[in-house]
């Protein structure tokens, strides 16, 4: 018995983070470009602004839930200057774009089997709802009151699940 | 003249067993198959550093107290409200006695430094729940050399690159973990508890 491909967990990361890049992708999106999925090779050193996304747990459509990572930094710049974020708008700011490109009830699912044209799994959605049953909201927000000296940072996660996952059998019979 | 045939008496006998059911292993049953594996979960989540930890004070010299304890050790539960009784109404609390209090508000002892030596406002267990971004090399100011022990090693360097820590998530794992058994213990007892009625 193979487990289905809507079931497996790298494409639902991959279907997530689709969701996510697709909408900054859009004409006019400001952050596009700027939104990277972290590896040991990122460097923050060059950047005044940038979206660190994380997947610390992987567990839809294992009966269990995948939790998404948002950090949102965005560097003051020179404190003196006008355009300095001292107060961290410019971080909430970015942060509310997040918010939007998750402010969705389902993300639909892909298999990545060829990963340059992921292939659409019809009917197949992860459902964004946070711990108390609240649809397209986050889970928990962190803004870090003084995170660095010349750092601003906010924290976002997001809980997603598969329908699949709220049976209350105990396995699943595909 | 009338006369009524009920079966209050026995439901009153039903619900008296039912309560002593409750009190009786109520509690004891949650804090054993529940509050304590949460406790473990915890500190499995947290990551542990070779050599002493850093959670135990320093000497004169500011070096870390030989067989300090790691953050992984601070990892306790207190109950609340379920004392020598074992009455129903009973509170549990998680938390971690280095950089918190049980009200969850920081130890001040627990708060970060700057490098000027004033307090930031999070903890080491904040940086192991939601990690930390990748550093600008960090440099020496007043000394030649960077002096740092690594595995009971000391290491002097001129430059450190420092990747970041990947988030842990102890507490929103933990938290995962305990909405899920928490599920599963009050579908246990409500089977327990139905199982009086015959």
């Amino acid at each position: 018995m193979t487990i289905p491909a809507y079931r497996r967990q790298d494409y639902i990361e991959r279907s997530i983070l689709k969701h996510i890049v697709s909408t900054f992708e859009q004409p006019n999106a400001d952050l596009s470009g700027k939104v990277s999925y972290l590896d040991s090779k990122f460097r923050s050193d060059d950047k005044d602004k940038w979206v660190a996304l994380t997947f610390i747990e992987s567990g839809a459509g294992r009966k269990g839930e995948t939790l998404l990572q948002v950090d949102v930094y965005v560097r003051n710049l020179e404190k003196s200057a006008a355009a300095a974020d001292r107060y961290g708008y410019e971080c909430a700011r970015v942060s509310h774009l997040f918010e939007q490109a998750l402010h969705v009830r389902t993300i639909q699912l892909y298999s990545f089997a060829t990963p340059s044209s992921p292939s659409l799994q019809a009917k197949k959605f992860a459902l964004v709802q946070n711990s108390d049953g609240r649809f397209r909201e986050p889970n928990s927000i962190r803004v870090w009151g003084e995170y660095e000296d010349d750092i601003a940072r906010r924290t976002l996660t997001y809980r997603f699940i598969l329908p699949e996952d709220l049976s209350s059998a105990e396995q699943f019979d595909d | 003249m009338f006369a009524f045939k009920t079966n209050i008496p026995k439901l009153k006998t039903k619900i008296e067993e039912e309560i002593r059911l409750v009190q009786g292993g109520f509690a004891p049953d949650l804090l054993d198959s529940v509050i304590k594996p949460a406790v473990e979960i915890a500190k499995n989540l947290t990551p542990r550093s070779k050599g002493d930890g850093s959670q135990g004070g320093r000497d004169m010299h500011g070096r870390f107290l030989k067989g300090s304890q790691h953050l992984q050790d601070g990892w306790v539960q207190k109950t609340i409200g379920g004392g020598g009784k074992g009455r129903a109404p009973v509170l549990f609390v998680i938390w971690n006695n280095f950089t918190h209090k049980r009200t969850g508000e920081p130890r001040p002892g627990g708060l970060l430094k700057k490098a000027d030596g004033s307090k930031r406002d999070y903890t080491l267990l904040d940086i192991i729940e939601f990690g930390s971004h990748h550093r600008k090399p960090i440099v020496p100011v007043n000394a030649k050399a960077l002096r740092f022990v690594v595995g009971g090693k000391v290491i002097f360097s001129k430059n450190v690159d420092h990747p970041g820590t990947r988030p842990y998530a102890p507490v929103r794992l933990t938290r995962l973990w305990l909405a899920r058994a928490v599920a599963k213990f009050a579908d246990k007892w409500a089977r327990k508890i139905a199982k009086t009625w015959g």
